[in-house]
């Protein structure tokens, strides 16, 4: 009976021994490939020890304090992100918006600072500040759920224009003559946040993340909201048949996902950037997490190993790009690599699979 | 009178990774004869069928044309050899016309369009060449299909289950066309579970039964008790409707009900003398009529799933028309959908997920506070796959990789495990084996004595066998109403077509 104990609590989390183990395989040969192509193209073209650069990548990243600072720093964003979207892409919901939605996040969090700091400084402040994020992320979030939800627009262009609106909606903020621009400041940026409101105890930071993780994970698998996302991202069809109220399953998603990527954003300002700056450099947070989210085979729990991995490839990135003289720029085109050989692999497993089972 | 062997299948052996779907199988067939290959899903049949047509190759054993040992190796080469295979799903292309299809069959024989003209003829089939595939209805796309082989003169033809996606006097037309071809020197094998068609089609039937050939025998000589004994262990037995169904409530009562397809027409539409549907507790009301007759709609309507233009639907005396799908759901409308892949399950969500797709909006007690009860879900799931004797390997398999039976039974099982008042059944045995389907009709009939079944079947047989009442749809409106006492084949299948109106 134990067994059968034990094999019922393995899939319960929907990950049989089979499936664990190709996907490490598949995830191991992802890996070895993206590198070795990595390593092909710095050694053909930048004439550079391809296995020195790679090995700086990751001692930086893990093995020095700096780095792993920087690390974290990618790592808590990367993964709020992630957890969100792993339910967007359970229900097939192709969020692509989660930059704007942590845009957005950061600029509510902003003016709840600015607002603040008229008023006396108090504990709570803090929690107000991730809470507004929270809000500005899911606002902004709302609007591709709704109109998905009403007139069925595809939620891959409505995320992906939103972007850009928040992206210049921001610029705009920071701009010469900007309402929040900072006229000392020399480069388009906005004022600083007060430093008593920097974020920046690890064991907060990763408390936050991990609470997320458990809210998901039990959201995926134990609520009935899980179980309706995964039958509409199952199919459409079958949701309406069964009574399932797909407006309400695409609202609550992108308020949950919306929401931790303004958490992200507003933890960024508050850890990282302690500015808004049109020059804004966690921009592309929203597009690592696709990859991140992914990686971790859209299952909550291993959003964090993935999140990791991304973070040391960009903290390490810029190391190795300052010492070895390869371009930072090589880190992205590594990431790209490995995200393609990735998914190739995975429908490769599948056919290689099903040729040793039929011959 | 000695027979020329025409086709001779020898010691043919097939085995694939988990189970073996041939076994020393040997069948031979003559010159001119019908010869019926006859077996539940899953036997053998579709199997031995593409071990001659080319498109698997035989583990052991060997394949004999008139006497002449052969190697097909591909679908290519066996229509070399001259045999045509038809398909359950056809193979012309629907954008191009009749002529034209012809044409890309074979670029070296000629096509001619009296030639085409001349054989429809022969088989009283009126065709225009020049016509669109997709303007001919589905029967004659199936004949149309059956012309071009024999334009091209094949002498062995194979037919994979040719109607099941005919109406009964489209099959009636098939079977007496097979005969007919048959008769000028071609040698036929009708694929088949449907004992009835394979009666009335053959000369020969071999039975096949997992993978083993049970017996050949001349039709004449083997009763349909005996055939149905060896395709199967166990004989089902149709369990008799107990005859009391004076009842008076009514559970649904549809009246004037006017519904619009997707692409825009009305496709149901109630209208005097049959303005009205009603279905009472404890009895089965068939809905008979071909494809695309607006059944589907009909039944989605009353689901909630298609919008209502005109009408009213009452449910146990209360107004649903505007109710939605969850409501519906909840006041207690099951429905065995026509889509089972898609609509009746999610394909990528577990067995027992699946089971429970419906089940949560509607009983609080699979909530342990916000949480689900997984342990209670399993163990209703269990007990469900063991009373249907679903065949899996657990109650966690994705469902789409279960067969289509077994899918069909996850379907019927989930819907009355909910004891819904009205049972709406779309084709509920719709490529199921004889056992399988047996075992439905069974559980209908038994449901039935509490609660109100609505059943839609292309199979008459089926509808009369287990219906109490039975209305005949044609072009979406109700053109008869038949009870069980004056139940008719062809007066039914008349007004399927609407050769009969009232």
């Amino acid at each position: 009976m134990d067994w059968k104990g034990c094999s019922r609590m393995t899939k319960t989390i929907n990950f049989d021994e089979s499936t664990l183990f190709t996907n490490f395989v598949v995830y191991l040969f992802a890996f070895i490939i993206a590198i070795g192509t990595g390593a092909i193209i710095i050694f053909a073209i930048m004439k550079i020890n391809p296995f020195s650069a790679i090995s700086l990548i990751f001692s930086f990243g893990l093995f020095n304090a700096f780095g792993l600072k920087a690390t974290f720093q990618y790592m808590i964003p990367l993964a709020l992100i992630s957890l969100g979207l792993a339910l967007c892409y359970k229900a097939k919901y192709f969020n692509i918006g989660a930059d704007g939605q942590l845009i957005f996040g950061t600029i509510f969090s902003m003016q709840v600072i600015f607002s603040l700091e008229k008023t006396t400084h108090s504990p709570l402040a803090i929690p107000l500040i991730l809470l507004s994020g929270m809000v500005g992320g899911a606002f902004y979030s709302l609007i591709p759920a709704t109109l998905k939800a009403k007139f069925n627009i595809s939620e891959i262009l409505t995320t992906l224009m939103l972007n850009f609106v928040a992206i210049y909606f921001m610029t705009w903020l920071v701009d010469i003559n900007g309402p929040w621009k900072d006229p000392t400041a020399a480069e388009l940026e906005s004022y600083p946040i007060p430093s008593y409101y920097y974020l920046e105890n690890p064991a907060i930071l990763l408390s936050i993340v991990i609470i997320a993780i458990i809210i998901v994970y039990l959201i995926d698998t134990r609520t009935i909201l899980g179980f309706q996302i995964k039958v509409v991202g199952s199919s459409q069809k079958a949701a309406e048949y069964s009574g399932i109220n797909r407006t309400k399953v695409y609202i609550l998603l992108s308020i949950i996902s919306g929401a931790l990527a303004g958490l992200a954003g507003s933890i960024n300002l508050l850890t990282t950037s302690h500015i808004l700056s049109s020059d804004y450099d966690s921009v592309y947070l929203g597009y690592l997490s696709i990859f991140t989210t992914w990686l971790a085979a859209l299952n909550p729990l291993f959003v964090i190993m993935s999140s990791l991995l991304m973070g040391v490839m960009i903290s390490g990135g810029y190391f190795m790009a300052s010492i070895s003289g390869v371009s930072q720029l090589f880190v992205y085109v590594f990431e790209g690599l490995m995200f393609i050989s990735l998914i190739t692999f995975k429908e490769l497993s599948g056919t290689l699979r099903r040729l040793l089972k039929y011959g | 009178m000695q027979q020329k062997i025409a086709v001779g299948l020898y010691n043919i052996s097939k085995r694939f990774p988990t189970v073996i779907a041939l076994d020393n199988v040997t069948i031979e067939a003559y010159v001119g004869e019908v010869h019926a290959i006859l077996g539940e899903n899953g036997a053998g049949k579709t199997t031995l069928m593409n071990i001659l047509f080319g498109l698997l190759k035989p583990d052991a054993g060997y394949i004999k044309l008139y006497d002449e040992k052969v190697d097909i190796r591909s679908p290519k080469e066996a229509m070399k050899l001259g045999i045509g295979m038809v398909h359950q799903h056809f193979s012309l292309i629907p954008t191009l016309t009749v002529y034209e299809n012809f044409k890309i069959f074979s670029s070296k024989v000629r096509v001619d369009e009296k030639k085409i003209i001349e054989l429809a003829e022969r088989l009283n089939l009126k065709i225009d060449p020049n016509e669109k595939v997709s303007n001919l209805s589905v029967g004659e796309r199936q004949r149309l299909e059956v012309l071009r082989l024999l334009y091209f003169d094949f002498k062995i033809l194979i037919f994979d289950e040719p109607t099941s996606v005919l109406t009964p006097i489209e099959t009636a037309n098939l079977l007496e066309e097979i005969r007919t071809i048959a008769q000028e020197g071609r040698t036929i094998f009708f694929i088949s579970h449907k004992l009835n068609e394979v009666k009335r089609v053959s000369d020969r039937i071999s039975v096949l039964k997992k993978g083993k050939l049970v017996t050949t025998d001349i039709n004449e000589r083997m009763s349909t008790e005996y055939l149905i004994k060896c395709m199967i262990d166990k004989v089902p037995i149709l369990q008799q409707k107990s005859k009391d169904s004076n009842s008076s409530n009514v559970i649904l009562e549809i009246s004037n009900l006017k519904v619009r397809s997707t692409k825009g027409h009305i496709c149901v539409n109630l209208k005097p003398p049959f303005d009205k549907i009603k279905i009472h507790e404890n009895e089965i009301v068939g809905l008979a009529g071909v494809a695309g007759s607006g059944q589907k709609e009909l039944f989605d309507a009353i689901a909630g799933l298609t919008k209502v233009l005109e009408g009213k639907i009452l449910f146990k005396g209360n107004d649903i028309t505007s109710c939605s799908v969850l409501e519906r759901i909840r006041l207690g409308i099951g429905y065995i959908p026509e889509d089972r892949i898609y609509t009746g399950v999610a394909p990528e969500l577990s067995l027992y997920e699946n089971f429970m797709l419906k089940t949560l909006n509607n009983d609080k007690s699979f909530k342990k506070s916000v949480f689900l009860d997984k342990k209670k879900l399993i163990e209703i799931a269990e007990k469900l796959v063991k009373e249907y004797d679903i065949k899996a390997a657990n109650v966690f398999v994705p469902i789409k990789t279960l067969s289509g039976g077994n899918i069909q039974k996850v379907i019927v099982a989930r819907e009355i495990s909910m004891k819904p008042s009205l049972l709406l059944a779309y084709e509920p045995t719709k490529g199921l084996d004889v056992g399988a389907t047996y075992y439905i009709r069974n559980k209908l009939i038994e449901y039935s004595k509490e609660h109100g079944i609505f059943v839609f079947s292309e199979d008459l047989e089926e509808l009369m066998s287990i219906s109490d009442r039975l209305y005949v749809i044609h072009n979406g409106t109700i053109v008869k109403e038949f009870t069980r006492e004056n139940f008719d084949e062809y007066k039914i299948g008349a007004a399927m077509v609407g050769l009969e109106r009232v």
